[in-house]
């Protein structure tokens, strides 16, 4: 092939430099990579005289495009290069230096690629005028691996959570500035061993016990005695994941550390709440099943203890009271202010059984317990429906708790909305309490302000929508209306207040 | 902002009521009750929202108002704060109203 080259070379006297190059590069002779465009322009006619085939690849033009047109540069240029395309016609040709320019190119499906361009002139001594030649390199991937890095670097350094990466040998790799705040190590312990940061002895299996963890179960964790910088030892919860390359191999290991301020004693605490929470959540009633009746409820914890409660009880064979509350505030007061209302309850809506005077009672004792030096210190919202199954008949009231809905079978809702101002903020209450009656197939739902709060819309807005997303379900039973709910609050994200809710089936 | 109108003190509050603020609320309450004047005035005006502490707080100054033979109520009670009130049904002892003039008509009989 080479041979019938030459021998056109020897016949063809007057052959382009676009012939020439074609050839060569159909030889595969000339920048066999698609990455690359090579071209040779005559800047004083603004004419490009070849460009190599994988233009197409990077422009989205073919090379006809680029030799029937002077504006070719300027047309795929981004707009704020255009002043760089027009001075590639003006390379000081006769200073014979070489420049180079990264520059934006818009492709023909409207992406844009970013390219580093390579400008040399060309030494001869033709006298067909002064030449240009170039070749373009694409460094998009290059460009947005670099913005990635750059980006996770400001990620890792204005983190708050303490960070060390390895390499897959246990090498220290990085640290970041909150792992430095809390050891005053900073980069001085890159490159060595792991190790060299533990506080005592050190045992060659504790590596092993790392990778098998992570094996296992896709992270380890455990309670590691670091060192710091002046000698001292701190004890950190530390969580290690590792780091796949393509192939599938660990290239790093990630040491992330618990948090800045925690010490045993928060560790111990945060043990207890989790408690206190389980127990909070076992004294709610379990879903009942009667003659005319089944109930159930979901309650859905917010990050903190919080102060809602529901329970129900059947008063005798024919009337249930169901009773649902929300203590002002959230964290361990409320938690506890809740339960010891939960151990009145039962004994005050057994003994006084209706609305006016459960409430009564409930307000007695909580002016008795909470109420000092005529301030007032807690108090909670509730609503407490008596449901009479064999008259079809409710009577409730809401101390200034969100109103609780009652959906007929034929689409109408009542809203439970008469009652009194919450427990345990008035010496006396005056209890408006309300009366409705049902039709077989009725549905009764009671919640907690968890379910309108977090919304944009205004408290009445929110109630509106939150019956609206109620109806749809109404027609289930009392379980998959709650499952509903539960996922629509899941799925709304973390919860700044506890959501509880009460259905009642009304048959 | 505390300011006077005959025997009325009116103590006008601008912000949401939250858990950042509801201590600066709570003494801005106890030094309107320290007032010599026995009709207050709570504006709320420029109000939106009260969380349960605040709303805690109003009750706990009306009683302790009434204990002192004076009278608190509040005024500007509109939108999503009169909404706020009516599901609490703080209408059932106190009285609440849509405007500081009407609360001035009302404390001073007219």
């Amino acid at each position: 092939m080479i041979d019938e080259f030459l021998e056109y070379l020897r016949h063809h006297k007057n052959f382009t430099w676009r012939e020439l190059f074609d050839r060569l590069e159909k030889m595969n002779m000339l920048f066999g990579s698609n990455d690359y465009v090579y071209w040779l322009a005559a800047p004083d006619k603004r004419k490009i005289l070849f460009i190599s085939s994988s233009c197409e690849q990077l422009y989205g033009l073919p090379p006809a495009a680029f030799y029937h047109d002077e504006d070719i540069w300027m047309k795929i240029s981004y707009p704020d290069d255009h002043a760089k395309a027009e001075a590639k016609w003006a390379l000081p040709w006769e200073s014979k230096v070489s420049t180079q320019t990264y520059r934006i190119v818009n492709q023909r499906d409207g992406s844009v690629r970013w390219v580093l361009e390579r400008m040399v002139p060309v030494l001869s001594e033709a006298e067909e005028g002064n030449l240009i030649s170039g070749f373009v390199m694409d460094i998009t991937e290059t460009k947005r691996n670099r913005d990635e890095i750059r980006l996770a670097e400001q990620v890792y350094a204005s983190i708050e959570q303490a960070m060390l990466v390895t390499d897959d040998e246990f090498a220290v790799r990085f640290v970041n500035s909150a792992f430095t705040k809390i050891t005053g190590h900073s980069t001085e312990v890159v490159g060595q061993p792991l190790h060299t940061l533990y506080a005592g002895y050190y045992a060659a299996w504790f590596y092993e016990v790392i990778k098998n963890g992570i094996v296992e179960s896709g992270q380890w964790q455990g309670r590691v005695r670091w060192r710091r910088k002046n000698g001292s030892v701190s004890v950190r919860r530390t969580t290690v994941r590792a780091v796949h390359n393509q192939e599938g191999n660990i290239s790093f290991y990630l040491f992330l550390f618990s948090g800045l301020h925690e010490t045993p004693y928060a560790e111990a605490m945060k043990d207890d709440l989790k408690l206190a929470r389980e127990v909070q959540k076992r004294v709610l009633s379990k879903p009942l099943s009667a003659n005319g009746i089944d109930i159930a409820g979901t309650y859905i914890p917010s990050q903190e203890l919080g102060g809602d409660m529901y329970a129900w009880y059947q008063i005798d064979n024919q009337r249930y009271g169901i009773f649902l509350m929300d203590v002002m505030g959230h964290g361990a007061a409320a938690s506890l202010i809740c339960m010891s209302v939960r151990s009145l309850l039962n004994g005050i809506i057994r003994k006084a059984i209706v609305p006016q005077a459960v409430f009564y009672e409930l307000n007695r004792h909580m002016r008795q317990l909470y109420h000092e030096n005529g301030q007032m210190t807690y108090y909670f919202t509730a609503v407490y429906v008596l449901v009479d199954v064999k008259k079809r008949m409710i009577e409730y009231a809401s101390a200034g708790h969100p109103p609780g809905f009652l959906f007929q079978p034929d689409g109408t809702v009542f809203e439970l909305d008469r009652g009194c101002a919450p427990i345990g903020l008035l010496p006396g209450l005056f209890v408006d309490s309300g009366q409705l009656r049902y039709e077989s197939g009725a549905t009764l739902v009671l919640y907690s302000d968890g379910a309108i709060e977090g919304e944009a819309g205004s408290v009445r807005q929110n109630i509106e929508t939150f019956r609206d997303t109620l109806a749809p379900y109404v027609s289930l039973d009392e379980r998959a209306l709650l499952a509903c709910l539960r996922r629509h609050f899941i799925q709304k994200g973390s919860l700044r207040d506890d959501f509880s809710a009460v259905v009642a089936k009304l048959r | 902002m505390e300011t006077r109108q005959g025997a009325i003190r009116t103590l006008t509050w601008t912000e949401d009521i939250t858990l950042n603020n509801v201590e600066s609320f709570r003494q801005a309450l106890e030094q309107l009750l320290a007032e010599r004047a026995d009709q207050l005035i709570v504006n709320m005006e420029a109000v939106n929202y009260i969380n349960s502490a605040g709303l805690g707080m109003i009750a706990d100054s009306v009683m302790a108002a009434r204990a002192q033979q004076k009278e608190l109520v509040v005024a500007g009670v509109k939108g999503s704060l009169a909404e706020i009130f009516r599901i609490v049904k703080f209408y059932s002892f106190m009285k609440l109203f849509a405007t500081e003039k009407e609360a001035i008509d009302y404390l001073s009989g007219e």
